[in-house]
């Protein structure tokens, strides 16, 4: 956001003298089960560093576990692997009190500052609470500080001794962002801080943040789930889904050539303003699979257009290949039902399936498939039919499986500072773009 | 838009009184919906567009009342037929008379009346009427769709409920016609989904479910209050998706609120820009966004973030949105209008046309060929005649 580089230049912040640097951080949250409980890994292996006076954004859908970063980072959340340094040191070996001393420099920004702060404090007591927290200075001079920084982001001397709930909700996320500068922090992690606001709101924040930025020199990691915003604030921007970081790169690069296929299909997903902008857009299948089950291969394998196919059935068109990926999901789902489910189920009570047989017409009925695939669909249909669906999808598992569904995907650096997690990236396979181009034009822009 | 009409609102007025005052939510606000296309009503918080959809349905509850010389029109020839036959006594043929049937083309008279072109006024007309359209030939899909569902029966049971009240369909034919239904709106395995708690789909499938229910009843128009400002984006984009294949299938006529000018780009034919109760402009999607004439409108689209590309500081309007408690003698819009100028604050601006189709903006910039004098005029003219 500095104003001296344009929105192209990767190096704008001292990169190698990193502020932030997070390296392998796991945060898992253990299941409620006594025994047989899997923990959600909200977020599983994501590492990146963010420059001192950078904008580092991080994108995703909800239940990515893009705020319990930002928290684990903060060192609000327990961390259960990695490492956060923050200026050289190790945050997540301090003790109590050093964690109290290095939060004065890192401080948070919710979504809605009133549902976590006390409601009958007026808003200088709001403000003010930090500073007495951490004993700054004298009385006098607490209260002269909060003065200054009502003022300094936009609010009145008088507003001082009003209640949150006379305030709106731009003037609410205001005292929010004085509370959080009060201490002088080096780094804020600002986690939607605008997305409960209109839009003329929304640019009047975004310009408050950009201006205290530059003043004070701060350092700030946005979390946000609406790309335009963090298109227009960050300067390095880290694409989330189901706990891993799948892209890293300079925003512009990342909004222009997207390299990783989630980052494509959440990007093309973005309503243009726009009314001629063409209707080609990448639209996912299904939803992000439960963070408790994530797929064991590549987390986005489970609804990837870009998935990698076996040899044999690199021909089968987009229309073919979709209804069998559909067709797979709704047996994984019926495998991974309880044996109590399925036992109901087989005695008439509770939960009713659709039955197979019929699942397939209705998916296959109109469309024509190589002999040897429609034959395994087939067998698969019928063993479904006799009640062995863990047969039936481990029959399709072989038959259609790869290295997707397999392996975790690596970070493969993609050049320009940038790094994505495919295994299209690999040198055997197509890269993402290449796949696309040859599979027809999807591409946002 | 030359086409008939299939539902129309003329001059609709909505007020909450309170013992301090008087709030005017939506004041004076008039748009039509064409058969089979997607009107867009954009505005931000606060501006009145909520209400307006909740006023077409008759869903404003007290102290919210809509005034009686407000029309909202609904023009299908079968149903318009059907309540002409019912009510003869209201019918009206053209304009004279005070019933709430009009009849504009047709034959016949008393309950062997047939009608080819007419109307039905549901600010007029008695609550059993209004009831019969809510559902079967108007309804709504609301933002929140976990709110829309009631949370101890499950989707079938809501779905099997709504098509027996409205419908008399019941026992296996209805659950056949639920499935049918949840497969229409793309959710896979709907046999098995019929069975299950709201609170076990996922928010997709939650909208998805609420887009089923609004359909069983098979209505003409759906009014779609922001229904994937919730959603996450990849989400929206198959919630976008699914509503324009069913227009495209059951020819519906789509109302779509929101607040977001991207999803407005998406989805709409016609777009409405409300502010402070009263739409500003009105003009074909494309036409709004190649050449917005209203100040508000031109802001809004101005203060979207990222479309600018690379600029620093993002334009902004100040001020936020006042509450519409008194009668609008003047534009609401000038205390932040960075182009206003004395006369804005003693005139009202009405609807002119700024350009070609339908294109109006209520400001009194326009019409840009007139000189300030005559513009003044135009507009203090018209007002007067309205009063």
């Amino acid at each position: 956001m500095s104003d001296s580089t344009t929105a192209d230049d990767a190096g704008r912040t001292d990169a190698s003298n990193p502020l932030v640097t997070v390296d392998g951080l796991r945060t898992y949250y253990e299941s409620e089960q006594l025994v047989g409980g899997k923990p959600v890994k909200a977020v599983d292996g994501v590492s990146f560093e963010i420059g001192r006076g950078e904008t580092f954004g991080i994108v995703g859908e909800s239940g990515c576990g893009k705020t319990t970063l930002g928290r684990s980072i903060l060192q609000l959340e327990d961390v259960d692997e990695g490492r956060v340094s923050f200026d050289g040191t190790d945050v997540t070996t301090l003790g109590r009190r050093g964690l109290k001393e290095w939060r004065r420099d890192a401080q948070m920004v919710y979504q809605n500052p009133m549902s976590s702060i006390n409601e009958r404090m007026t808003v200088g007591e709001i403000v003010r609470e930090p500073l007495e927290v951490h004993n700054w200075e004298t009385a006098a001079s607490r209260r002269e500080r909060v003065q200054e920084l009502l003022d300094r982001v936009g609010l009145r001397p008088e507003h001082y001794h009003r209640y949150p709930h006379q305030f709106s909700g731009g003037q609410r996320q205001r005292v929010g962002i004085a509370r959080a500068l009060a201490l002088e922090p080096e780094f804020i992690v600002l986690d939607e801080p605008v997305s409960a606001l209109d839009v003329s709101v929304q640019a009047k924040i975004l310009n408050l943040l950009s201006d205290l930025q530059e003043e004070f020199g701060l350092t700030y990691m946005l979390i946000a789930h609406d790309l335009s915003v963090v298109r227009h604030i960050c300067d390095r921007v880290g694409v989330m889904y189901l706990g891993k970081l799948m892209e890293v790169g300079p925003t512009e690069r990342l909004f222009t050539s997207p390299q990783n296929p989630y980052t494509r299909s959440l990007l093309s997903a973005i309503p243009q303003p726009d009314p001629d902008v063409g209707a080609d857009r990448i639209t996912l299948r299904g939803t992000p699979p439960n963070p408790r089950d994530p797929p064991a291969g590549c987390v986005f394998s489970t609804r990837c257009p870009f998935a990698i196919r076996q040899p044999e059935h690199e021909e089968l068109g987009d229309e073919q290949w979709a209804a069998i990926a559909q067709f797979r999901r709704m047996i994984r789902e019926r495998a991974s039902s309880t044996t109590l489910e399925r036992a109901k189920q087989r005695l008439g009570m509770g939960t009713q399936f659709t039955p197979i047989r019929e699942v397939a017409e209705d998916l296959f009925g109109s469309l024509t498939y190589p002999e040897a695939v429609e034959e395994t669909l087939t067998r698969a249909t019928e063993l479904v039919a006799d009640g062995d669906v863990t047969e039936a999808r481990d029959l399709l598992d072989d038959e259609f499986s790869t290295v997707c569904e397999h392996e975790s995907p690596q970070q493969h650096e993609v050049g320009n500072g940038r790094s994505s997690r495919c295994h299209r990236h690999r040198e055997e396979y197509r890269e993402p773009g290449d796949y696309l181009r040859d599979a027809g034009d999807y591409l946002p822009e | 838009m030359s086409e008939e009409p299939l539902l129309s609102v003329e001059n609709l007025r909505t007020t909450f009184t309170t013992d301090q005052e008087q709030i005017r939510a939506v004041d004076g606000v008039s748009f039509s919906v064409p058969s089979r296309q997607t009107l867009g009503v954009v505005g931000e918080s606060g501006s009145g567009k909520s209400v307006t959809a909740r006023s077409i349905l008759g869903l404003v509850d007290a102290p919210g009342e809509v005034h009686p010389d407000s029309e909202i029109r609904y023009h299908d020839p079968t149903f318009v037929q059907q309540i002409a036959r019912k009510y003869p006594d209201q019918v009206q043929w053209d304009d004279d008379g005070d019933g709430f049937v009009t009849v504009e083309a047709g034959s016949g008279e008393g309950d062997s009346v047939t009608v080819e072109r007419g109307s039905v006024d549901l600010v007029a007309a008695p609550d059993t009427v209004v009831r019969s359209v809510r559902g079967s030939e108007i309804a709504m899909v609301f933002q929140d769709a976990l709110s829309s569902l009631n949370p101890v029966y499950t989707v079938g049971n809501q779905i099997r409920e709504l098509l027996g009240i409205h419908q008399g369909v019941t026992g296996s034919e209805a659950t056949e016609r639920a499935a049918e239904l949840l497969e229409s709106v793309g959710i896979p395995d709907p046999k098995r989904r019929l069975d299950e708690y709201p609170h076990q789909f996922s928010g997709g499938m939650q909208q998805r479910a609420v887009i089923a229910l609004a359909l069983a009843c098979d209505p003409s128009v759906l009014l779609c209050d922001e229904p994937t400002t919730a959603l996450d984006v990849t989400i929206q984009a198959q919630i976008l998706e699914l509503l324009e294949r069913l227009q495209r299938e059951r020819g519906l006529s789509i109302v779509f609120i929101t607040h977001d000018m991207g999803v407005i780009a998406q989805v709409a034919d016609s777009v409405a820009v409300m502010y402070a109760g009263e739409i500003v402009e009105r003009a074909s999607v494309s036409r709004l966004f190649d050449d917005p004439k209203h100040p508000y409108a031109r802001g809004l689209l101005q203060s979207i973030p990222g479309l600018t590309g690379d600029v620093d500081r993002l334009p902004t309007i100040d001020g936020s949105v006042p509450t519409p408690n008194e009668p609008a003698t003047y534009c609401r819009y000038a205390p932040r209008c960075p182009k206003a100028f004395e006369e804005c604050e003693t005139i009202h601006p009405e609807h002119v046309s700024v350009g070609e189709g339908d294109h109006t903006a209520a400001c009194l910039l326009y019409p840009e060929s007139a000189g300030l004098a005559e513009r003044l005029d135009r507009h203090h003219d018209t007002e007067e005649t309205h009063e």
